[in-house]
């Protein structure tokens, strides 16, 4: 009996592969694919970025990187400008606003050359998630920077989880762009000690942050859903192949919610309850003296103190400004004269804990019409001027106080 | 009805190992794609991220 070569084996064993060659195309592949995607990484795939639209965004099966933000950043900055850049919610993405009239625009119109406003602003975020993560980040390379972000009424700003946006803080944090303070460090172990879910959902971000600062298959395939074909079902498209458009060819699909056409859509009366006991949220916090003045409870104010001093580095309160956003006189007008005195309260109160954290802050909507907004919270082109208009000495200001303008 | 002519009849014996070879690197880099994407896709979040008024 002949004894197999053992070129015969390894042929039965792999058939026409050559296992070599086979691992010399996974490597080139992989080499070729991660240089790839940390060139695309360090390029700005958004010319004339705006915001992140809903088909760019989370809200569409799209998760902008940090290398993709900081990307548009260096893009639109120029040398010497002061960096604003617009973080927080759908009131600040500019929700009822189209592009060409979104309030950052006008913001920057306001500001000057001098300034550079970029809106990162996502749907549903807090203040320290999306924009506020790559203030942190791009902290050395722009250190005249300013942050604005927005908040409701006495929210509480945690930044440590795994809601939509907190990828991007975990690809920051676990990709060593962060400051480490003491705070932050405690939060983090806290939410890996609450239980096998949490720890398991860290241990994920960790090792897919280790694979991506490699490969930078993140970028890579962000690209490729951007400009060649979308891999997921979005909720624009959800069957196959329309999914496959890519994601770029979709225009930014805010609608001036000034027209009179959306006029039915700002105050459906079938919501009015839910609005009123959304824009009386505060009230179980409070309670009422008896000279008429309204208190927070000492627990909900020692709390929210706590968050919203831990919520950023020291050296980023400094630079950032949040906004408290206010309802629709739409909804306050209906309130007794009552529960207007305590949200008036709660929302002064909001904006004192914003100041004792040492973050500049002031609250907007109080002397707004009714055309300001188109909903109980967003704000149509007319409101969103108005709102520019507030911030803008406020950013200059700030800009002066850090000494940005010498 | 004359059976068809199987590939490596069609490929001159002498180019086959290189055929064979670039075939494989192909392989590799193709595996190389699945799994970029592999890795893309597993850190994306399970749930799609439905937005409610806030």
């Amino acid at each position: 009996m002949s004894v197999p070569a053992e070129a015969s084996i390894q042929r039965a064993r792999f058939g026409w592969i050559r296992p070599s060659w086979f691992i010399a195309g996974v490597a080139l592949g992989s080499a070729s694919l991660g240089f790839l995607g940390w060139s695309i990484g360090r390029t700005d795939i958004h010319p004339g970025f705006v915001r992140f639209h809903s088909m760019i965004s989370p809200e569409g099966g799209y998760y902008p990187t940090l290398d993709e933000m900081t990307s548009i950043v260096r893009a639109k900055a120029k040398p010497g400008q002061v960096l604003v850049i617009v973080g927080g919610n759908s009131v600040l993405m500019g929700i009822w606003q189209r592009d060409v009239d979104i309030w950052s625009a006008r913001l920057q119109e306001l500001l000057g050359d001098k300034y550079c406003v970029v809106n990162f602003a996502y749907r549903g975020a807090a203040p320290p998630e999306g924009g506020a993560v790559v203030a942190e980040s791009l902290r050395k390379e722009f250190p005249r920077q300013i942050l604005i972000a927005n908040d409701g009424v006495l929210t509480a700003v945690a930044f440590v989880g795994h809601g939509p946006y907190r990828y991007l803080f975990w690809q920051a944090y676990f990709s060593g762009k962060l400051e480490s303070y003491p705070a932050r460090e405690r939060r983090v172990a806290e939410y890996r000690g609450l239980g096998p879910t949490e720890h398991n959902e860290l241990a994920e971000s960790r090792i897919s942050a280790w694979f991506d600062q490699v490969f930078h298959f993140n970028d890579l395939w962000n690209w490729v859903t951007l400009r060649c074909f979308g891999t997921l079902p979005s909720y624009k498209e959800q069957y196959f192949p329309l999914f496959l458009k890519p994601h770029g060819i979709y225009p930014d699909p805010e609608v001036d919610g000034s027209e009179p056409m959306y006029e039915s859509n700002h105050y459906p009366p079938s919501t009015l309850d839910v609005e009123l006991r959304i824009v009386t949220g505060p009230a179980p916090y409070y309670s009422k003296g008896s000279d008429g003045r309204w208190s927070l409870a000492d627990a909900t104010h020692k709390d929210l103190l706590e968050w919203n001093q831990e919520a950023f580095p020291q050296e980023l309160k400094r630079r950032t400004l949040i906004l408290v956003s206010g309802s629709s006189p739409y909804y306050v007008s209906r309130l007794s004269a009552d529960s207007r005195s305590m949200l008036r309260q709660a929302t002064d109160d909001t904006v004192s804990l914003f100041r004792e954290a040492g973050i500049s802050s002031f609250d907007y909507g109080w002397d707004f019409e009714p055309k300001d907004f188109g909903d109980r919270t967003h704000l149509t082109k007319f409101g969103g001027w108005k709102l520019a208009g507030l911030v803008a000495p406020q950013v200059r200001e700030m800009a002066e106080r850090l000494g940005y303008l010498k | 009805m004359s059976a068809p002519k199987s590939m490596r009849s069609l490929v001159p014996p002498r180019s086959i190992p290189v055929v064979r070879a670039a075939l494989s690197l192909l392989a590799g880099v193709a595996a190389a794609v699945f799994f970029s994407y592999l890795l893309f896709r597993l850190g994306l979040p399970s749930q799609p991220f439905i937005y409610v008024s806030f």
